[in-house]
C-alpha cells in the first residue's frame, strides 16, 4: 500500500515538474507578469496625473482630490493595490489558466501524454496547481509593484506611510493570500471552460465573459426587487468584493479609493464560503469533465 | 478458390460487409483479382465476441501458427469494440488480436476506423462497448500502468511548439522518467534529427515533426510501439529510413503497430494485417496467409486445350482457366511441382510454369471494395 502511495505520489511530482517546466519555458508567463505590473504602474500615474492636476473647482472635486492622495499614499497599500490587483490579476491569470490547458487541446499534446500512461488528474491536478501558484504569483508581483510606486509617490508628495511593523506584515500577507483567493474562482472556471470547449480562445473568452458579465447582472439584481435581488449574494462577483473589503478602505466613510467600484457587503466568513462553495463545485466538475470525457474525438 | 479450406488463416469479420465492387487488377492479371481470393463465405469467421481462430497448421508461411501465436501471447486484444459519435458509428464490433513480437499492419481506406481504433487502444477514447487488453490485462482497470509500456504516434506529431525538440523530449521524459539525457540524445539520433534538436518545435518541417514523434514514440523504450501514418510527409530517403526502422525496433523484440493506407509499405514490413473497411475488420491475419494461397499458378503450353480437358478429371477441376496457350489454376500457387508431374503424366509438358501471387493492394482492394484514391 505504501509503496502504491509512494508510486502514486512520484508520478504526480513527476506531472508537477513537467507542467513548471513547460510554464517556465513559456514566453507568455513572463509576458502577462509584466502586463499585470505595467497595468499596476499605468493606475498609480493616473492617480499621480489626477493629484498633480490639483484639488479642480468643481463641487466635490476637492474631497475626490484628497481620496486620491489618501489612495497612493503607502498608509492605503494594502486596500488600494490589492484592490486594483483583484481586477487586473483576475483578467491575466484567466488568460493564463485557460490557455494554459486549452492550448493542450490546440496542440494535442493532452493526447500524448494520456497515452503515455499519465493519469489524468495527475495531470490536471499539475494544472491546477499550476495556475493556483501563477495566481498567487501575480498577485504579489503585482502588490510589490504597487508598493513600490506607492511608496514613491508617498515619498514624493511627503504623504503618510504609516507603521510599518509585524502587525502591518501580517495584514499585507492577508490581505494577499484574500486577493489570491477571490481571482481563484475565475482562475478555475477558465480550465473548466478549457476541459468543456477543449480550445484556448473560447476558454478564456467564456470565463472573462461570466466575470464581466457577472458585474453587470450583479448591478441590475441589487436595484431589484424582491427575491431577485438576493440572487447576487450567491455570485462570485458579490462575494469576492465583499471579502476585498476586510482588506481594509482607503476612506474614513469606507470607500475603496478611485477606480474602484464594487457593492458587496456580505460578511466575510459567509462570501469566503460562498466562493469555497463555487470552487469545489467547479473543481468537481473539472475533474468528472476531465476523467470521463475522451480526450480527442 | 473453393480450395481455401479450413486452414486458412484469414479472420473474417462476423458482421455483414457491403458487397465488394469490381476491383482493379494489374494489367498481368488477365482476370478480376476477385477470383484469385477465396469467397469471404470460406474464410473462418470470427464472431462477436471473440472466439480463437482453430491453431490448424499453416502451410503457406513457415512463421509459426498466428493463431497458436495470438492464444499464446498477445500484446492487445480488442473484443467488440465500439465506438459512436452522435449518430456516427466510427467503429463496430472490432476484434483485434496483435501477437508479440509481431509488425502488425492495420490497413484500411480514410474514415474505416483505423485511427479510432488505436484511440481505443491508447485510452484516449472510452468504447461505447467493448473491451481492450494489453499485455493480458484490461485497460480498464490498468491503464495509465499498461500504457506506460506503449510508445505512440497518432496521426500527426503533437508537441509544445514553442519548446525545442530536445526540451520536447525532455518534457516527456519528466512525465515518464527513465531514458536520461543520453535516451534523448540516442532517440533524437535514431530519427536522424540530432542537429535539429535545439531548433524550436514549430520550426520543424513536417518530416522532423514525424521523426520527432517517432523519437518520442520509443523515448522510453516501450514494448509495444503504435504509429499511426509514420511516414506522412517524409520525403522518399525519410520513407525508407522510417521503413528500415521498423524492423529494427522489431528485432530488439518490441510488438509495432503500423497503420498506414500504404498498401505497399505494410506488405514490406508487416508480419501480420488487419483490414478494416467501415469501422470492421474485414480480414485479419498474417500477412503470408492472407497472399500466400490465393495465388494461381500459371502454366503455357501450346496443347493447352488438352490439357484443360486433363484437369477436368484432376484435384484442380473447376478451377482451371484457359486463356489462349496458358492456363490460369486458381489457389494452386504453390503447387507447381504437383502440377507439372501431372502433366508429364498426362504426356503434357510445360513450357512455362509461374506461380502469380496476389499483392495486398489486390486483396486490399478485393476486400474493401476500395477505390485507390480512397486509400
Amino acid at each position: 500500500m505504501s509503496s502504491l502511495v509512494r508510486t502514486q505520489a512520484t508520478r504526480l511530482l513527476n506531472a508537477l515538474d513537467a507542467e513548471l517546466f513547460k510554464v517556465s519555458h513559456r514566453r507568455m508567463t513572463a509576458i502577462l507578469l509584466i502586463s499585470l505590473a505595467a497595468l499596476v504602474l499605468v493606475f498609480y500615474v493616473l492617480l499621480w496625473l489626477r493629484i498633480d492636476s490639483g484639488p479642480g473647482t468643481r463641487r466635490g472635486s476637492y474631497f475626490a482630490w484628497l481620496e486620491a492622495k489618501a489612495a497612493m499614499s503607502f498608509l492605503h497599500v494594502i486596500p488600494y493595490s490589492l484592490a486594483l490587483e483583484r481586477f487586473f490579476a483576475t483578467l491575466v491569470c484567466v488568460i493564463f489558466a485557460g490557455s494554459m490547458m486549452g492550448n493542450e487541446y490546440d496542440w494535442r499534446t493532452v493526447g500524448v501524454v494520456a497515452a503515455r500512461g499519465v493519469h489524468r488528474w495527475h495531470f490536471l491536478f499539475a494544472k491546477l496547481f499550476t495556475s493556483t501558484l501563477f495566481t498567487a504569483v501575480a498577485v504579489a508581483a503585482g502588490f510589490l509593484i504597487g508598493m513600490a510606486a506607492s511608496a514613491w509617490w508617498t515619498h514624493v508628495y511627503v504623504l503618510d506611510y504609516g507603521t510599518i511593523d509585524a502587525r502591518w506584515l501580517q495584514d499585507a500577507f492577508e490581505g494577499w493570500a484574500r486577493t489570491t483567493f477571490v481571482v481563484l474562482p475565475y482562475v478555475y472556471l477558465a480550465v473548466l471552460c478549457a476541459t468543456v470547449f477543449r480550445s484556448a480562445g473560447q476558454a478564456v473568452g467564456a470565463a472573462l465573459g461570466v466575470y464581466f458579465i457577472e458585474s453587470i447582472f450583479t448591478g441590475i439584481l441589487t436595484g431589484a426587487e424582491g427575491w431577485p435581488r438576493h440572487i447576487p449574494a450567491f455570485l462570485l462577483n458579490f462575494n469576492g468584493e465583499s471579502l476585498m473589503r476586510a482588506n481594509g478602505s482607503v476612506t474614513a466613510t469606507g470607500g475603496a479609493g478611485p477606480f474602484i467600484f464594487g457593492s458587496g457587503d456580505a460578511p466575510a466568513l459567509r462570501a469566503a464560503l460562498v466562493l469555497v462553495a463555487w470552487m469545489a463545485g467547479i473543481l468537481v466538475l473539472v475533474f468528472w469533465r476531465f476523467q470521463r470525457r475522451d480526450i480527442q474525438e | 478458390m473453393e480450395r481455401v479450406g479450413a486452414d486458412q488463416e484469414i479472420q473474417q469479420d462476423a458482421h455483414p460487409r457491403p458487397a465488394a465492387r469490381p476491383i482493379r487488377s494489374p494489367a498481368y492479371l488477365k482476370r478480376p483479382a476477385s477470383s484469385l481470393l477465396p469467397p469471404l463465405s470460406s474464410l473462418l469467421p470470427v464472431p462477436h465476441p471473440f472466439r480463437p481462430l482453430s491453431p490448424a497448421p499453416f502451410t503457406v508461411d513457415s512463421r509459426a501458427s498466428f493463431a497458436k501465436e495470438r492464444q499464446l501471447d498477445s500484446v492487445v486484444e480488442a473484443r467488440g469494440l465500439t465506438k459512436r459519435y452522435g449518430a456516427v458509428t466510427a467503429i463496430r464490433g472490432v476484434d483485434l488480436s496483435v501477437p508479440r513480437g509481431t509488425v502488425f499492419g492495420a490497413l484500411g481506406p480514410n474514415g474505416s476506423g483505423k485511427s479510432t481504433t488505436v484511440r481505443m487502444i491508447l485510452g484516449l477514447g472510452r468504447p461505447d462497448a467493448g473491451t481492450v487488453s494489453l499485455f493480458g490485462q484490461p485497460l480498464s482497470h490498468h491503464g495509465p500502468d499498461l500504457l506506460r509500456r506503449i510508445g505512440s504516434l497518432v496521426e500527426t506529431p503533437a508537441f509544445v511548439p514553442y519548446l525545442s525538440g530536445r526540451d520536447n523530449l525532455r518534457l516527456l521524459e519528466k512525465y515518464t522518467p527513465g531514458a536520461g539525457p543520453a535516451g534523448i540524445d540516442n532517440a533524437l539520433h535514431r530519427v536522424h534529427l540530432g542537429q535539429a534538436a535545439d531548433r524550436t518545435f514549430k520550426t520543424y518541417s513536417l518530416g522532423m515533426k514525424q521523426r520527432l514523434g517517432i523519437a518520442a514514440a520509443i523515448l522510453h523504450d516501450p514494448e509495444l510501439v503504435i504509429l499511426d501514418e509514420p511516414t506522412n510527409g517524409l520525403d522518399p530517403q525519410g520513407t525508407r529510413e522510417v521503413r528500415e526502422l521498423i524492423p529494427e525496433l522489431a528485432a530488439e523484440g518490441r510488438t509495432i503497430i503500423l497503420c498506414s493506407h500504404l498498401l505497399h509499405e505494410v506488405e514490406q514490413v508487416c508480419d501480420a494485417v488487419a483490414i478494416l473497411q467501415a469501422g470492421r475488420v474485414v480480414a485479419q491475419g498474417t500477412t503470408a496467409s492472407l497472399l500466400g494461397e490465393t495465388g494461381e499458378l500459371r502454366v503455357r503450353l501450346p496443347e493447352a486445350a488438352e490439357a484443360e480437358a486433363a484437369f477436368a478429371t484432376s484435384p484442380w477441376a473447376g478451377r482451371v482457366r484457359r486463356e489462349g496457350d496458358e492456363l490460369a489454376i486458381a489457389g494452386a500457387g504453390q503447387e507447381g511441382r504437383e502440377i507439372n508431374r501431372f502433366l508429364a503424366a498426362e504426356g503434357l509438358y510445360a513450357a512455362e510454369i509461374r506461380s502469380v501471387r496476389p499483392s495486398l493492394e489486390d486483396v486490399f482492394f478485393e476486400l474493401t471494395g476500395a477505390e485507390s484514391q480512397d486509400v
